[in-house]
């Protein structure tokens, strides 16, 4: 690699024109128009709207699942009953003490612990269910939001939907939140960055509607053209994810499963998550064991795979050349854990979060040779789109 | 959009006009909510919402149709920037006509809940984000991105406070991170559910915890209720949900009690004195480790075992025979799965053998989730599961069989079922 300074790797990155010509080269400047290009170069949209459609298919299935038994979900006798006293929503609420650290080296008594640390009591928790108790309205509601994350899904009125469709999906989030896992987390993550993403710029019913309206008023057929936005999003989705990993990894570090290489059997033999129940699973644990070359061996090549996509990928994924390895190694990394640990929604979840990193043109290009395939096929006749986004997608390249 | 210095889309004809439609129908919806009597009576709250809703819902319609054709120009975006105020204006409006009557008798020391109060709360940041949007948009492009800069910093670091803020295995967490995040990011984490701290399967990837609920009826009669089971969970996302749910019971006092060892003799007592004995350890007499054999549980997971013990009893009417049988008691266990270890399985063993459970009573209590007694001396102590030795009767003298000594069953159930001859 031959520029090592961070200002410089992300100098490598495509300029954006406006800001190359003729200015100051001194390393206060040139960091300033990194960030500038690195936050604010206009991109095109379409990754974020790639994004929304996965996404939106996801959360659609999330909350239909919630159907089943909604009632104990959200209802007012539900897990986290509204009745007083004890009511545990009051408590998550109202009453939970949040603590702070004292402000000197003054050491707290047990007894005062409540009295000189409590910061705040409650969170803020918000949520329409908290309101609502008659069931025909919890029903009412409930579909209402799955009708939103469909919107949201095909793009239409994106940029409302967007906001809507996060507030849904926060309203069960907030409502029950002792049954959330990871794949809320990520879920949340998702539907938050593509609320600022111009998410329904590309791939949606809003870009349609905008190419006929364009077709009727005579103007050409052309794709949603690159915007600052999208950029925005697709960073933060980016730097987010890095931390996500960054969290993760380094905080197995702390643990000694992780480093003796035992830790991947602490979650393919964990009968709560992994399919144990299922004969091939079982019998594949128990040729490992009897063998103990091969189960150490592969133990050990997991945890350390699973540490060098963690904490490598963070710092990796920038570098052009290494980028379709971190990206491979998070697919299959995430692959695993739906496979092994049962948690398939979350990894959906992750998979969808790391196609951030994959590069508009490259999408352009597959959904190119996607709707040309489609033309041969002689069901789907659309040329001019399907030059002019070629056209777009090579002169940007 | 006006965020967009590049924004493509602008219209040829100027900005639209249906956006400032939207705005005078979102208005005039908020302002008939707003002057809708019975606010103050809990009255036609249903109406009020739907007046509401729909009326920010039309204002946000506005403000997305107006930042999506409005030009650049300074002019146009004091036109975005008025739209903008005149909608937070709207949304305080919402806020003032929303219902907030107290819903209950405020006790001294405790804040009484008040009607739609979250969604006031929604409301109160939504405004404020609407007049941030509107000096965003009225500032340059260079400005803005100043201030778009130091958003996105403010938001990575609530996100890093609350990565660092987990007090790793051996020590207490970063003070700087706990403070920032009690003082000053906690309200936005909070609201944003971005308090995540991302320590998957960290620094091990730990036991499972489960929850097991013996309910007693009427008639004497009773039933398991374990959570989380396959079985009762035909989808997928339920079955992950409840297993969720059942780690918010282990928040669990690491501190050992300055009576522990009054604790300890009251249990081996109560232990004796059961029927069957229920021993502490294998023979009562080992010693066996304060953390292991107590696990008292922090307020939060005390309140969510009382919570999940009253949707059990209300949840779980009897089976069949007896559909009169009302709910008497729920006696609540958590279980810590021990994971089966490689050399165990090579020896035969079954990951979900019942020797892998470590179950600790978690008390017993009232269909409306009152503990019964909290002295019970069972309370927080190991019920431990054991297979141990026992002489074949009739058998040669030195030939003996493992029998599995399930305390869990012997404290649960009133007919003791629980030794059961293992092969």
């Amino acid at each position: 690699m031959k520029n090592r300074e961070p200002h410089k790797l992300l100098a490598s990155f495509p300029r954006s024109d406006a800001v190359v010509h003729g200015e100051d080269n001194s390393w206060p400047m040139s960091w300033i128009r990194a960030w500038d290009r690195f936050w604010f170069k206009p991109s095109d949209p379409v990754v974020v709207g790639l994004m929304r459609v996965f996404t939106g298919l996801i959360i659609c299935y999330v909350h239909l699942m919630y159907t089943y038994d909604l009632m104990s979900y959200v209802g007012q006798d539900g897990w986290l009953n509204q009745h007083e006293p004890n009511s545990p929503t009051h408590f998550l609420r109202y009453e939970m003490p949040l603590f702070g650290q004292p402000a000197d080296w003054q050491p707290v008594a047990p007894e005062n612990l409540e009295k000189q640390l409590a910061v705040g009591y409650g969170h803020l928790f918000w949520s329409l269910y908290y309101h609502v108790h008659d069931p025909a309205w919890i029903y009412a509601i409930h579909f209402g939001i799955i009708g939103v994350m469909f919107l949201f899904t095909i793009g239409l009125w994106t940029r409302v939907t967007s906001v809507l469709a996060w507030m849904g999906a926060m309203c069960y989030l907030q409502r029950a939140p002792t049954l959330l896992f990871g794949m809320d987390t990520m879920m949340n993550l998702l539907l938050v960055y593509l609320m600022v993403a111009p998410s329904g710029a590309a791939l949606s019913v809003d870009d349609w509607l905008r190419r006929r309206r364009d077709r009727e008023n005579g103007l050409p057929d052309r794709p949603s053209p690159p915007l600052v936005s999208a950029t925005l999003a697709t960073r933060l989705l980016q730097i987010n994810f890095c931390l996500v990993y960054l969290g993760s990894g380094f905080s197995k570090l702390l643990g000694s499963a992780w480093w003796n290489g035992t830790a991947i059997w602490g979650t393919v033999a964990n009968s709560y998550f992994a399919p144990v129940d299922q004969a091939w699973y079982i019998g594949g644990l128990q040729f490992l064991v009897h063998h103990r070359w091969l189960w150490e061996l592969a133990m050990a090549s997991g945890c350390m795979f699973t540490l060098f996509v963690e904490i490598g990928l963070p710092f990796l994924v920038w570098h052009r050349n290494w980028r379709w390895i971190m990206v491979s190694g998070s697919i299959l990394l995430h692959t695993g854990i739906g496979a092994f640990m049962g948690l398939v929604t979350f990894s959906l979840c992750m998979l969808c979060m790391v196609m951030c990193f994959i590069p508009p043109e490259a999408v352009r290009e597959f959904y190119r040779r996607l709707a040309a395939a489609w033309q041969r096929t002689g069901q789907v006749e659309r040329p001019i789109r399907v030059t002019v986004e070629s056209q777009m997608s090579l002169s940007r390249r | 959009m006006a965020l967009d210095p590049y924004a493509p889309s602008v219209r040829a004809g100027g900005p639209s006009i249906r956006a400032w439609v939207y705005m005078g129908l979102g208005s005039g919806l908020i302002i008939i909510g707003v002057i809708l009597p019975g606010a103050d009576r809990g009255e036609l709250n249903t109406p009020r919402a739907f007046l509401l809703g729909g009326g920010l819902l039309a204002l946000a319609a506005a403000v997305a149709r107006r930042l999506q054709t409005a030009p650049q120009d300074i002019e146009a975006r004091i036109g975005t920037a008025s739209m903008m105020i005149a909608a937070a204006f709207g949304i305080c409006l919402a806020y003032v006509g929303s219902p907030d009557r107290l819903l209950e008798t405020p006790i001294s020391g405790r804040p009484a809940e008040r009607e739609w109060d979250s969604m006031r709360m929604v409301l109160l940041v939504l405004g404020v984000v609407t007049m941030v949007g509107a000096f965003l948009v009225l500032l340059p492009v260079i400005a803005r991105k100043v201030a778009i800069s130091l958003l996105i910093l403010l938001h990575f670091t609530s996100i890093c406070v609350s990565i660092t803020s987990v007090p790793p295995p051996n020590g207490p967490a970063p003070w700087l991170s706990i403070q920032a995040w009690a003082y000053f990011f906690r309200p936005y984490a909070s609201f944003m559910y971005l308090n995540n701290a991302y320590h998957f399967y960290s620094p091990e990837p730990g036991p499972p915890t489960l929850a097991w609920f013996y309910v007693t009826y009427d008639d004497n009669s009773g039933r398991w209720i374990k959570l989380p089971s396959r079985k009762d969970s035909p989808v997928p996302l339920h079955y992950q949900r409840l297993l969720a749910l059942t780690e918010s019971i282990n928040a669990i006092d690491h501190n050992i009690p300055p009576n522990y060892n009054d604790l300890v003799s009251a249990r081996r007592l109560a232990g004796k004195i059961h029927n069957p004995e229920i021993s502490l350890t294998v023979n009562d007499q080992d010693v066996l480790l304060p953390t292991i054999a107590y696990q008292p549980p922090e307020q939060y997971s005390r309140v969510m075992i009382a919570a999940y013990s009253r949707y059990i009893a209300h949840r779980y009417p009897h089976p069949d025979e007896n559909p009169d049988a009302e709910v008497k008691t729920v006696k609540a266990y958590r279980l810590v799965h021990k994971l089966i270890t490689a050399p165990e399985m090579a020896s035969g063993l079954d990951p979900d053998d019942e020797i892998f459970d470590y179950p600790y009573f978690m008390g017993e209590f009232t269909p409306e989730g009152e503990m019964i007694n909290p002295k019970d001396p069972f309370l927080y102590f190991l019920l431990p599961i054991t297979k141990e030795p026992e002489r074949v009767p009739g058998g040669p003298p030195d030939t003996f069989r493992l029998v599995l000594k399930n305390r869990l069953k012997m404290h649960a159930e009133p007919k003791p079922t629980a030794t059961e001859p293992q092969q």
